[in-house]
């Protein structure tokens, strides 16, 4: 099968969830993952690229990702003036922090397929985000957050906590 | 009905990420020691975590700026070591437990730097390199000559490859030099942790007498500072392994006594902190056209400003 070509005349790579749902994107958007990047290069793309552990509903937050990301990288659009360049970037700082704004099961499983994918600036957002849902919560807050089961036992966790003597002012 | 409608969403364990992300997680939380001892309280598989050796290796790398342990002092009537609030237990009594045998039995403050502390004995026979929050101890004899005759000595750790994000689990590799005076030159020599042994002393004029200021240097680019009197700098360029002298604004120990450092002022580069009265002054180099450098009063920062002093 001879390659796709987008609207713009550029390749497009066709990934397959899990679930079977077909994504097209740019190629230089499926290029963001590592994996894709060297499969495109062994041509091992056509006529599509299966990715049997992410499933559609999470496939498609990563494809919004890197389409985004491909299209607003630099000199994407053939201007590379400095003020451009800044306004892309906020674009895509605004962009990035609507996007991972999603709760914790999504958030997981976008960090997990961003990891499979090699994806390094989402799973770079994805850890941050999960960090700045932790920083300022106690153990408690932590445990409820992501469902965590504490599997300490109430002698555990005083000697821990008394051995430690580490700072608990807000427990 | 069986849908959760808590607020707290509250996924299955099972969807926690794998011990690799997790790790990339923790290293993410800001650096103070309070979110990660919160963090080592929320399970044992967290704990392991956060306790990690290598985490914490990490950690401190991550974040450039490793956080903030305690502050060492040579005070002859306090612990030579002040913990921060929120230090870990396990930190502190390493501190207190950082006892020479022989002599006095104290090992004294020298210098502190990409979260490594060296401390020396009384008599500078031995060095002490601590990293506290991996607890790795190393000891180093120093060499005769740089004992006997030597007047003043001062002395720095650094790591050269001390850098943000590196995921190596091994020991960064760390620099120590000393450098002293004697009977008119200035001396220094460097020892590497990576080989083990001390290189070749250097050494370069200076006016006699010339008096080693005890103070910390300051790092600037590839390059150490220390304040000497009589208006002068001294300067050791480690890559090059250069020793050489640098004037300093000639009013300064007429105007600031001992107040006064020497720092890295960001853009500018080398510079000198001072105290007068309530103002923090700082002086930086600038270039003038015939490219010859000179020092300037760059800042001045009332200090009664920004701190709550006492008022007489």
């Amino acid at each position: 099968m001879a390659a796709a070509e987008g609207s713009d005349g550029g390749k497009m790579i066709v990934l397959i969830s899990a679930d079977g749902q077909r994504f097209e994107l740019p190629e230089a958007a499926a290029k963001l993952s590592q994996i894709v990047l060297y499969m495109i290069e062994d041509g091992c793309c056509y006529p599509s690229i299966p990715l049997p552990k992410v499933d559609g509903v999470i496939l498609a937050k990563i494809v919004e990702y890197c389409n985004k990301h491909a299209a607003l990288s630099s000199g994407a659009d053939g201007s590379s003036d400095a003020a451009s360049e800044r306004s892309k970037e906020r674009e895509l700082k605004i962009f990035d922090a609507e996007f991972i704004d999603v709760d914790v099961t999504t958030l997981f499983d976008v960090m997990m397929a961003a990891n499979y994918l090699n994806i390094k600036g989402l799973l770079d957002l994805a850890c941050q985000r999960t960090a700045d849902l932790i920083k300022g919560k106690s153990p408690e807050q932590i445990r409820q957050t992501f469902g965590i089961k504490n599997d300490f036992t109430p002698e555990e966790e005083a000697a821990i906590r008394k051995e430690n003597a580490w700072a608990f002012d807000n427990i | 009905m069986t849908e959760p409608t808590s607020c707290h969403p509250s996924p299955s364990p099972a969807a926690s990420p794998p011990d690799d992300l997790l790790v990339e997680i923790l290293l993410r939380l800001p650096p103070h020691l309070d979110f990660l001892s919160h963090a080592s309280l929320v399970c044992k598989r967290w704990r392991r975590l956060a306790h990690d050796r290598s985490f914490l290796r990490r950690f401190g790398a991550f974040h450039r700026t490793p956080p903030v342990l305690g502050f060492f002092h040579n005070s002859p009537h306090l612990p030579r070591f002040v913990p921060a609030e929120g230090l870990p237990g396990r930190i502190a009594a390493e501190a207190f437990s950082l006892r020479r045998d022989g002599d006095d039995g104290m090992w004294w403050f020298a210098d502190c730097r990409h979260g490594r502390a060296l401390l020396r004995s009384r008599d500078w026979a031995d060095l002490l390199v601590w990293d506290p929050m991996t607890g790795e101890r190393c000891c180093i004899t120093v060499p005769n000559p740089m004992q006997a005759g030597a007047s003043d000595r001062n002395a720095a750790v650094f790591s050269p490859a001390f850098s943000g994000g590196g995921g190596d689990c091994h020991s960064i590799p760390f620099l120590v030099v000393v450098v002293f005076t004697s009977h008119g030159p200035v001396f220094a020599c460097v020892y590497s942790s990576r080989t083990g042994v001390w290189g070749e002393v250097i050494s370069t004029p200076a006016p006699s007498p010339c008096e080693l200021y005890e103070d910390s240097p300051a790092l600037v680019e590839e390059a150490l500072y220390w304040l000497l009197d009589g208006n002068r700098i001294l300067e050791f360029k480690f890559g090059s392994q250069i020793l050489a002298l640098v004037e300093r604004p000639p009013e300064t120990h007429a105007i600031y006594k001992w107040n006064i450092r020497v720092a890295r002022l960001g853009d500018y580069g080398l510079g000198i902190a001072a105290v007068k009265d309530f103002s923090l002054h700082l002086w930086a180099q600038e270039v003038a056209d015939n490219g010859a450098s000179k020092w300037v009063l760059h800042r001045e920062i009332g200090l009664d400003t920004l701190l709550p002093l006492p008022m007489a």
